[in-house]
């Protein structure tokens, strides 16, 4: 729902007051403290109680409606990632404890392999074109400070600088100078987007916005 | 756009500036939220709660967007069928996706003149 937010002819903020009232959210107000119940768009608590916003008129509809209804509307820019609750709208996030990165599934399946360096460790995020619960997560580093720049080629998980391939699931070596060599795998989850965006406000994202 | 706001912010706090000064055309003035524990809590301050009150989280511990970002809708792909909460004023129409909405919950806008709170 929206809301005018408005009192007495004066802009006012709010904010979530973390708790719930006839199991609907609260707001706070910044400049009173009051505590105002969502669904009545009421202050139920504090010195602005009995006081009320007004409603503003929205509309609860799909995108595409919304779209062919006001071609020129503006979107909220969440990511720039493509949303909704679909799986290939998840990400992986690669967490290191000092940094952490979000990989778009949809986009990972586009590349089939993307090297980056997530709190100074570099690292390969492999995804299947074909099944979007298939990707893995790798660190490049090989024995003796070798680090390796990975491609996805039918042959697998290829480093062009030695030739060396490997199976892009899994890590194992398959031919090449490094082939007696596995890649380590990392740990990794997947999640969507906006929550993301809520437990690693400052976290890192593939593809940038 | 975010990247030349990032630019446009980098460059007040080196003037010293600070950041309460127009920024962009989306969003004339940036809201700068108050310090939830420097305001009045009427919960901490054991005003009677009324029945059926009850406290899960701190003040802002789900943070509301204070100052959105917005784009054109070509510049999005989220799904048609994908569920959002429009708003149409005489000049402008904004879009807000439930998918965000449900993590943030709150978004704190303004449509053409008017302040809005877009809640979910």
């Amino acid at each position: 729902m929206v809301h005018r937010r408005e009192l007495k002819g004066r802009e006012i903020l709010l904010g979530n007051q973390g708790a719930l009232w006839g199991n609907a959210m609260t707001w706070w107000d910044h400049e009173t403290g009051s505590v105002w119940s969502q669904p009545l768009g009421e202050a139920i608590l504090g010195p602005l109680t009995g006081e009320r916003l007004e409603l503003f008129p929205s509309t609860l509809t799909t995108w595409g409606a919304w779209q062919e209804a006001h071609p020129e509307t503006l979107a909220l820019d969440v990511l720039g990632w493509p949303t909704g609750f679909h799986l290939e709208d998840m990400a992986v996030v690669v967490d290191r404890g000092t940094e952490a990165m979000a990989f778009a599934i949809l986009a990972l399946r586009e590349a089939g392999a993307v090297n980056e360096v997530v709190g100074g460790l570099e690292i390969a995020v492999t995804a299947d074109p074909e099944d979007p619960n298939r990707w893995a997560v790798f660190s490049r580093r090989l024995n003796d400070g070798v680090i390796v720049e990975l491609t996805m080629t039918g042959d697998g998980l290829r480093d062009e600088a030695s030739g060396t391939t490997f199976d892009p699931f899994l890590g194992t070596g398959l031919s090449g100078p490094y082939g007696d060599q596995s890649l380590d795998r990392l740990p990794a989850f997947t999640a969507f987007p906006s929550d993301y965006v809520t437990f690693f406000p400052d976290g890192g994202r593939w593809p940038a916005a | 756009m975010r990247s030349r706001v990032l630019l446009v912010i980098a460059a007040l706090a080196i003037a010293g500036i600070g950041a309460a000064v127009a920024l962009s055309t989306d969003s004339p003035s940036r809201l700068v939220p108050a310090d939830p524990a420097a305001v009045y809590d009427p919960v901490a301050a054991g005003e009677a709660l009324p029945s059926g009150y009850r406290v899960l989280l701190d003040r802002d511990q789900i943070e509301p967007v204070y100052n959105p970002d917005f784009t054109s809708a070509t510049e999005v792909e989220w799904p048609p069928d994908s569920l959002v909460i429009g708003v149409a004023g005489s000049r402008t129409a904004k879009a807000y996706p439930i998918t965000h909405l449900n993590s943030h919950e709150m978004v704190l806008d303004s449509l053409d003149d008017d302040p809005i709170l877009v809640s979910w």
